[in-house]
């Protein structure tokens, strides 16, 4: 296929261009030495690397499926082509053998999912595709068209039936014909079709007479359109069985439709327009519905009800729905991934670094490794297995849209779609490990590990037995010695209030702290007494306090003994200094007590106690 | 091998016994390319996936093989290491058609060379470009340099593509390994 050919060496390009190490291209000339599988660590083998492919679409219009029932897994692609040359619509089906394209069919309009379905009972199992796109869902059978399904007819509010009418037998009054449809649709209460809403968003009367002349002759129309679609087993739960086909609509509605005849089988009346679905079990027996809708809520449908069940309230819209078991795991707008039983109880959520682009289930069955791929737009993709965050895969661009499954004969395969159009495929290596232990969430691993108990000795089992038998005992003992030591505290605490014994005194509105230093050898000692006025509450300084001293007389003697101070200003350190002199000849020393006291109270503000050094004997020369 | 034996082949009587491993990825051929080394009245036409591995005899160049042929699933290559220690030499096949995979042969063939059996000894190896009649099947050299032969310095190989269904290019690789073994045994007898 040459074009495939020039699409290739074109990515080969772009990738030396951007300096690209993981080259990865399966290509005959293709160097060996850039070759990602060299990088051990990773736990995915870069299988493929095309940055041109030109695809543009979402994770529901890829679909993996052996389309041929040879053993060998193609891609299926419902690309939207350039959606910049709107309303030119280039939407392809396109059909992936290796890597490149076998075959590719047009499609009307944009298509929103992709399903691949058994839809009769033919040996070989050959699957056919369904592609929903705007209201209808078009079948393929052996990639040819087979079957167009439309959604059913609404009703059309009978005022603009009218219209339409007068229209068509002549008597076209632009005017009037906009008014009229212009009160309807302001009312509200009707829904207008999509002829009378694109005819309200004329301006131009000329292209307004137009439009009515073109259109008023073909039927009037109102349908609804797909948004989302699923494929649920119909009688057995085997792989290969007969399917119907699962259709959430703009007038949120759910549809289940027989694939066989085109039937619809069973309406569910959805509180708002679903936007993902997921669906589990047998049409005959028991099926559950969940639809993520637009309200940001997920509704639960059972089989045999046209209600939900239960509701989900998400604190915003989701942006990706995949279940496992019962548990729901669900990704909103504002980057956070939850997880939900489907009682509605949330078991865990994580606030991710970025936004996510793309979603889709990991379901590994030869090993039991179920995860749930998350897309970032910070060009990751994180792979959570439960809680645990066990894998980190670094692409080079914002992946839109993930598929996990069979590819070619690889049963591990990872394919996205890049937000410039690229095709990545990586296959999980055999080899590849994850740990379900995780640092950025949840307990740490130490926290399993088993202490290791020594055995009980049987001092531990008297100590046990008695503290069994005499519990209350021991109770009341400990109490009472508690409110003891406490009483105790307060008592000394109270005294050394009282007698401003200790370092920072605190009285209802003054604060002082009090610090002594004492300078020199002896026997002449210079002692600095520093005060500093820590209230914070009131800013008015104190004043009218003095400092007073005792001590030994016979060991020394102070000069001044008393320093009156006059004010203390909040937040400035004062130094105050007194000379003392050690007066005996004996080599001891003994202690001196400072008092800051307030000239109209007895007590002392605040005290402090200074050990004096021995002084040196004086050597007079 | 006995102290007879020995002396046997030394004269050149009877027929050296000889192991190889057959590896490679599921639906490569192995099993075809054995197959097709049977006698032709013993082949048959419908080859199911190897469960496990089965065995296979066949005869070159005065050497006789009995070859493991394992099987490719993911599942079982883990049973490929039981084998690598007793192994005097290695049959590679690659299915040279499934580019989505050839890196996983890749990994496969990374995962072989570094096991310790495998690393500490001279064996020889073949690799077999194989369904080489497939429309867009990639060359020998395209099938070498994806593989990244060019880094296996300490083995001695060979690469040559091969249709094992009608056994193009199956015999040139046997014979080659045949001489390779053979060169190997005598070096390691000297
Ligand atoms: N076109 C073509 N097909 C081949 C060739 N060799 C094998 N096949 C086909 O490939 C398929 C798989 O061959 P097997 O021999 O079973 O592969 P295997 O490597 O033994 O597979 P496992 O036993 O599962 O590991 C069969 O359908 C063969 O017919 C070849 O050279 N060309
Ligand atoms: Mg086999």
């Amino acid at each position: 296929m040459p074009s495939n050919k020039r699409e290739k060496s074109a990515s080969r390009q772009y990738q030396e261009i951007s300096g690209n190490t993981n080259e990865n291209e399966t290509d005959q000339t293709r160097p060996t030495t850039t070759t990602a599988a060299t990088d051990t660590k990773s736990k995915w083998l870069s299988a493929h690397n095309d940055f041109v492919a030109g695809i543009n679409t979402v994770g529901s219009c890829v679909e993996l499926v052996d389309l041929y029932a040879e053993g060998s897994v193609n891609l299926v692609i419902a690309d939207f082509g350039n959606i910049l040359l709107m309303p030119k619509i280039q939407a392809k089906l396109k059909v992936f053998k290796e890597f490149s394209l076998l075959k590719e069919n047009n499609l009307s309009d944009l298509p929103c999912a992709v399903v691949a379905c058994y839809m009769d009972t033919l040996q070989p199992r050959i699957p056919a595709l369904a592609v929903a796109s705007g209201s209808a869902v078009f079948l393929f059978k052996s990639l040819r068209p087979y079957y167009k399904f439309v959604l059913p007819q609404m009703e059309i509010a009978q005022v603009e039936k009218d219209v339409w009418h007068k229209a068509r037998e002549g008597n076209i009054d632009m005017r009037a014909m906009h008014d009229v449809l212009n009160d309807l649709h302001r009312g509200g209460t009707v829904p207008l079709t999509h002829r009378s809403l694109a005819f309200l968003q004329m301006t131009n009367t000329n292209e307004a007479h137009q439009f009515v002349e073109h259109y008023k002759t073909i039927e009037l129309k109102r349908q609804s359109c797909i948004t989302c679609m699923k494929k649920l087993n119909k009688n057995s739960a085997d792989e290969d069985a007969l399917n119907c086909l699962v259709i959430g609509t703009e007038d949120q509605h759910i549809y289940i439709i027989e694939a066989q005849a085109f039937t619809i089988m069973a309406t569910m009346n959805c509180p708002a327009t679903p936007s993902f679905l997921d669906v589990s079990g047998v049409y005959d027996v028991e099926f559950r519905i969940l639809a993520t809708c637009r309200n940001g809520y997920i509704y639960l449908f059972r089989r045999g009800s046209e209600t939900p069940r239960n509701a989900i309230y998400l604190n915003s819209i989701a942006v990706g729905l995949e279940r496992f078991g019962k548990n729901i795991i669900v990704g909103c707008m504002d980057s956070s991934l939850h997880c939900y039983t489907t009682k509605g109880k949330r078991y865990w959520k994580h606030l991710l670094p970025a936004q996510i682009t793309a979603m889709c289930q990991i379901d590994y069955r030869p090993k039991g490794f179920q995860a749930v791929a998350v897309a970032l737009a910070n060009n990751e993709i994180h792979l959570y297995k439960d809680k645990f965050l066990v894998d980190v895969i670094q692409v080079e661009e914002n992946i839109y849209a993930m598929k996990f499954g069979k590819l070619g004969r690889e049963d591990a395969t990872l394919v996205m779609i890049t937000k410039n159009g690229g095709l990545l495929v990586k296959i999980l290596k055999r080899t590849a490990t994850f740990e379900e232990s995780d640092t950025l969430h949840g307990p740490p691993k130490e926290q399993q590990v088993k202490i290791d108990v020594p055995k009980r000795t049987k001092l531990y089992v008297d100590q046990t037995l008695r503290e069994k038998e005499q519990a209350e005992n021991m109770y009341r003992i400990f109490q009472q010695d508690l409110i003891r030591l406490k009483l105790l505290t307060g008592k000394e605490f109270l005294k050394s209030v009282q007698a401003g014994l200790n370092p920072i005194a605190k009285t209802k509105n003054e604060a002082i702290r009090i610090n002594a230093e004492v300078h020199g050898l002896g026997p002449r000692f210079k002692l600095t007494v520093k005060l500093q006025n820590t209230s914070s509450t009131s800013l008015t300084p104190i004043i009218d306090l003095f400092i007073s001293f005792t001590y030994d007389e016979n060991i020394y003697s102070l000069n001044p003994n008393y320093i009156e101070i006059p004010i203390l200003i909040t937040g400035i350190e004062y130094g105050f200094c007194t000379f003392v002199t050690c007066i005996t000849d004996k080599v001891i020393s003994d202690i001196i007590k400072v008092y800051v006291c307030r000239r109209d109270s007895s007590a002392p503000l605040i005290s402090a106690v200074i050990n004096m050094p021995v002084a040196e004997p004086n050597l007079s020369i | 091998m006995g102290l007879l034996d020995s002396f046997f082949d030394w004269l050149g009587f009877g027929k050296r016994e000889v192991n190889v491993l057959v590896v490679g990825l599921d639906n490569s051929g192995k099993s075809s390319l054995l197959n097709y080394l049977r006698p032709r009245e013993t082949q048959t036409d419908f080859i199911a996936p190897t469960v496990g591995f089965n065995l296979e005899h066949f005869v070159c160049k005065g050497l006789s093989f009995t070859a493991f042929d394992m099987s490719g699933q993911s599942r079982y290559r883990t049973l490929w290491g039981n084998y690598y220690r007793t192994t005097n030499g290695i049959i590679f096949v690659v299915d040279s058609s499934d580019k989505t995979r050839i890196l996983v042969a890749r990994e496969e063939l990374q995962q072989l060379l570094s096991h310790p059996d495998i690393s500490s000894r001279n064996i020889p190896i073949v690799f077999f470009a194989n369904k080489m009649d497939i429309r867009d099947a990639l060359s020998d050299v395209g099938v070498s340099s994806a593989l990244g032969l060019d880094g296996v310095t300490n083995k001695s190989w060979h690469i040559c593509s091969s249709n094992a269904l009608k056994g193009e290019g199956v015999a040139d690789g046997i014979e080659w390994l045949s001489s390779a073994i053979k060169s190997s045994l005598d070096q390691a007898r000297r």
